[in-house]
């Protein structure tokens, strides 16, 4: 039984989102499990003091997407390395049909911060600030990240009509 | 005619979609536990000047397998914690998070800001955090304030300060100018840029003009004691960059930028900084193609230009730095010496974000671009935790304000009115 009672919940209810946002930000699984997993431990070290903010969920993110940003695609960080126990089960990749999108491919192909911002802002619905926050940057910066971001976006995805879709 | 789909909105629907899709599995929350547990032992053993070094090592421990393996391969030591910190007088315009703060050169001019909780990170508010309209100056060497003027218009973070002679220039991110008159204590307003300003998140400024680049690229030069705007001829320096900032220094007029043509649609080829200079009669030089993505234009030391970023490039080719440097004088770049690993930082310090000179602070550090050092700034007996306004004078770091994120967003006491110095 965890000495911290409300951890456990925390971690169940948190750790699904962050998951995937860390996962959009990076495009690496493993390395949005390791960046995830860090900050919960990271979080836990300090939960006397972060669960009586009212959002810890920012306290994990801010960590997670900072640690998947600094380590990302290292060959050394997807080494294989024995571990104390298994997963109870192992994630199955991104699907196909997010492998196949093309405004996720294109989100993928932004420079990475511009990627977090555009994750971060539409994803989590985060705002300027909340995002500059969590990048540890000034909100002006994620501003002009985001300016780019989608300029970028809009030469290579246009403006679409829904009725043509999206070329799979 | 059917209606188009704006690209925020495809975002917005295909990242909630794609995403839901994505089976994060049930995590090893007892995993984190005793990682965690790790870290608050180890904490409980390191104080003093050497715990963000002893830290630096926890971080590799509890970071798991895979982290501590990419640790092994690329150590960088924490720097040690250095300098000192020390209570100034409050300020008493009262509490305040992320106010916009300047240096007169005797004076740190500390504007608006949020006076009431600000909106919690992932929550949806309705209203727009308010910023005040008030402000006031502080000086290190007597710690005595005096307010100033109230802002014709609230001043909120988004606001860019630049002082110019005896005016404090300020410029809203998008179409609005303001003058602070320093000596008459009176505000104006300066007219709008000609063309739509490139927002690169700081506002630089050389004998009595302040620069900034537009969307399109063009270098526009406002001179707010005539109140008006000029423009530099077209940057001509072929292939054309795809232009984001200016920095004006006494060794030219440099613009940043990117080859919009070299960063093909493959997502993995690092789109690098370019670096044109204006010498004052041409776009006379484009120095080599540097190794960052980062906007070395943010700051000018007085001899390199800077962009402070300890982060790597994730995805890109070779990993590239986000951070480096430029001696314009010889042209080379080079990445920041001694740079710290950005997973070695303990996230108990403050990270403000300041620049005079050589010195810089961000990141939790200060980074001295002339001896080549990086001090850990560590923290004083506060509960603030960020949000703070911060400036350097005189070699001092001054630190206004802030919040303490476990309090501040349910109540508005959680939002400080101190004032903190670092000596180095």
């Amino acid at each position: 039984m965890s000495t911290v009672p409300d951890f456990a919940s925390f971690y169940v209810a948190a750790r699904p989102t962050l998951l995937r946002t860390t996962y959009a930000v990076t495009g690496d699984r493993q390395l949005a499990e390791d960046a995830v997993q860090v900050a919960f431990a990271k979080a836990y070290a300090s939960w006397s003091r972060v669960h009586r903010a009212s959002d810890p969920t920012a306290y994990v993110r801010r960590i997670a997407i900072n640690a998947a940003i600094g380590h990302h695609r290292r060959a050394s960080f997807r080494r294989e390395t024995p571990v104390d126990r298994l997963p109870d089960r192992v994630a199955d990749p991104a699907p196909d049909l997010l492998e196949r999108d093309e405004v996720w491919r294109a989100v993928r192909a932004l420079p990475p911060r511009q990627r977090a911002v555009v994750v971060l802002r539409y994803y989590e619905d985060l705002s300027e600030r909340q995002i500059a926050d969590a990048l540890g940057c000034r909100p002006g910066t994620v501003k002009s990240q985001a300016a780019a971001a989608l300029a970028t976006l809009r030469t290579r995805l246009g403006e679409l009509d829904p009725a043509e879709g999206d070329r799979a | 005619m059917s209606p188009r789909t704006s690209i925020e909105d495809r975002l917005r629907s295909r990242l909630t979609d794609g995403l839901a899709g994505v089976d994060p599995g049930p995590g090893d929350r007892f995993a984190a536990e005793q990682l965690g547990r790790r870290l608050r032992r180890r904490r409980r053993i390191v104080e003093g000047a050497a715990a963000v070094a002893v830290l630096a090592v926890v971080v590799a421990l509890v970071a798991g397998p895979r982290l501590g393996d990419a640790r092994r391969v690329d150590p960088a030591p924490a720097p040690p914690v250095g300098g000192s910190w020390h209570a100034g007088a409050p300020s008493p315009v009262g509490p305040r998070w992320a106010p916009v703060t300047a240096w007169t050169g005797t004076e740190a001019l500390v504007l608006g800001g949020g006076t009431d909780s600000p909106c919690p990170p992932a929550a949806s508010c309705v209203a727009a955090d308010p910023m005040a309209e008030d402000g006031a100056a502080y000086d290190p060497a007597t710690d005595t304030w005096r307010r100033i003027a109230d802002a014709p218009v609230p001043i909120g973070y988004w606001f860019r300060p630049v002082v110019v002679g005896r005016t404090l220039v300020l410029f809203d991110g998008a179409r609005r100018w303001l003058a602070y008159d320093i000596e008459g204590d009176t505000w104006s307003s300066l007219p709008a840029a000609p063309a739509r300003v490139s927002d690169s998140g700081n506002l630089q400024a050389l004998d009595g003009q302040v620069y900034v680049m537009s969307t399109s690229g063009r270098v526009m030069v406002l001179n707010p004691a005539a109140r008006a705007w000029s423009r530099l001829p077209v940057d001509d320096q072929e292939p054309r960059l795809t232009a984001y900032s200016v920095l004006p220094t006494d060794d030219g007029i440099f613009a940043c930028g990117a080859d919009p043509d070299v960063a093909p649609d493959d997502g993995d080829t690092p789109p690098f900084t370019i670096v044109d200079r204006w010498d004052g009669a041409t776009w006379s030089e484009r120095f080599p193609t540097t190794g960052t993505i980062g906007d070395l234009c943010a700051h000018w030391t007085g001899t390199r230009l800077v962009a402070l970023d300890i982060q790597t490039a994730p995805g890109l080719d070779g990993n590239p730095p986000m951070g480096g440097r430029l001696d314009p004088e010889t042209g080379r770049w080079s990445r920041l010496p001694g740079a710290p690993d950005v997973e070695a930082r303990t996230g108990d310090g403050w990270y403000p974000h300041a620049a005079d000179g050589p010195l810089m602070a961000a990141w939790g550090y200060v980074y001295d671009d002339d001896a080549e050092t990086w001090t850990t700034l560590g923290r004083p007996r506060s509960d603030v935790d960020l949000q703070q306004g911060a400036v350097w004078g005189d070699g001092r770091l001054m630190v206004f304000g802030g919040i303490d994120e476990a309090t501040a967003y349910d109540d508005p006491s959680g939002i400080s009115d101190e004032t903190w110095i670092w000596s180095p």
